[in-house]
């Protein structure tokens, strides 16, 4: 995460507050797409994740005020994020509806180019079932689990700044990152084999 | 010589936590080790490898950017919650006050016109009332009222569809 732009975020928030509307729209542009990612990892739902980015930008308009210089605006905005998708979850829960992303996956496609991923990882199984076996296991995961796991997994964020963005002491993060990486694990065949070295992304400091 | 006990108490408590909820001591010491202690962190991270690799598969690793459409359709709700600035009002914006100043200058005309012809005194005149349809084009829908053909002035009201 860069300091340039946490600075330049928070220029653009005092900007705001100030009475400069083009502060939020800037924040807004600077910030939609990495928090429609973060929605749409955690919702694994595109259309959900479209109407969750809509709600949490005018959630973070409507609260800007309340933003401490102090901290990291995009730690902020993942915050509220974090919280809406909680929320629309457990709503989901309630009305019992299944992610869709199940029947892309069903459908062997990358949602992006409607190709499938990675054609020389796993050298075993058809990618398409071990797409269906991760999509399945990561809808699974318990909310909090879900949470961190999507932040450090597909966000790359530290745990650090994990615990920062959920309001969590470290080793809670560390502990839920555990069981939730075993139980992604646990839903592969135990002879899966991952088709060569680390290919870690998530940061870990 | 702590390093192994630690180990133990780590494992212990990263488990435990799955069935209750530590103190915030346990919470605490889960914390300290996993930054501290290299054989922590590595027991901690030990299916990280495996699962980053699974997770190339999955469909919503790489995330499609939303449509310009999408974007739209989104913006089109901070608009309408007072988040983004309203483009199509400000674009609409001159075109009501340039209505309005061209009624104001019209009635300021129509008031300027009776003040100096007097037409308060236009029921003495009745007989001099003239109202004339002029021979205009079918449908135009034009009508002419004429004040009178005297020098004092011409009142003359155009009501036009066109």
């Amino acid at each position: 995460m860069d300091v340039e732009q946490d600075d330049e975020d928070r220029l653009l928030v005092r900007c705001h507050l100030s009475g400069d509307a083009n502060g939020f729209e800037q924040l807004y542009r600077r910030h939609r797409e990495r928090i429609f990612a973060v929605l749409v990892r955690m919702l694994r739902n595109r259309e959900d994740a479209l109407d969750a980015t809509q709600e949490v930008f005018i959630k973070i308009h409507r609260g800007l005020d309340s933003f401490d210089p102090s901290g990291r605006f995009l730690t902020w905005a993942y915050r509220i994020a974090t919280n809406h998708a909680i929320d629309t979850i457990r709503r989901r829960k309630v009305r019992k509806e299944t992610p869709i992303v199940e029947e892309a996956v069903g459908a062997d496609a990358d949602l992006r180019t409607g190709r499938r991923a990675n054609p020389e990882a796993g050298s075993q199984l058809e990618r398409g079932e071990v797409a269906t076996m991760i999509a399945r296991a990561v809808d699974e995961l318990g909310e909090a689990h879900r949470m961190v796991f999507t932040l450090h997994c597909y966000e790359g964020l530290s745990y650090g700044e994990i615990a920062a963005v959920l309001g969590i002491p470290v080793g809670t993060v560390m502990s839920r990152l555990y069981h939730a990486r075993r139980k992604v694990r646990d839903a592969l065949p135990p002879d899966w084999d991952p088709g060569g070295p680390s290919r870690s992304r998530g940061r870990s400091q | 010589m702590n390093e192994v006990p630690d180990l133990q108490r780590f494992q212990e408590l990263v488990e435990a936590s799955a069935h209750r909820e530590l103190t915030e001591a346990e919470t605490a010491f889960i914390g300290r080790m996993g930054f501290q202690s290299q054989e922590c962190r590595q027991w901690l991270e030990t299916d990280a490898q495996t699962v980053t690799a699974a997770l190339t598969e999955d469909p919503l690793r790489n995330v499609p950017a939303p449509s310009s459409l999408d974007w739209a359709r989104l913006e089109t709700g901070l608009r309408r919650a007072g988040a983004l600035p309203d483009t199509k009002s400000r674009v609409q914006k001159p075109w009501p006050i340039l209505s309005a100043a061209a009624a104001i200058v019209l009635c300021i005309g129509v008031v300027y016109a009776i003040l100096r012809d007097g037409l308060s005194d236009a029921p003495a005149h009745s007989s001099e009332m003239v109202v004339e349809i002029l021979d205009l084009p079918e449908n135009d829908g034009s009508l002419i009222f004429d004040g009178g053909e005297d020098d004092d002035g011409v009142l003359m009201i155009v009501i036009s569809n066109g």
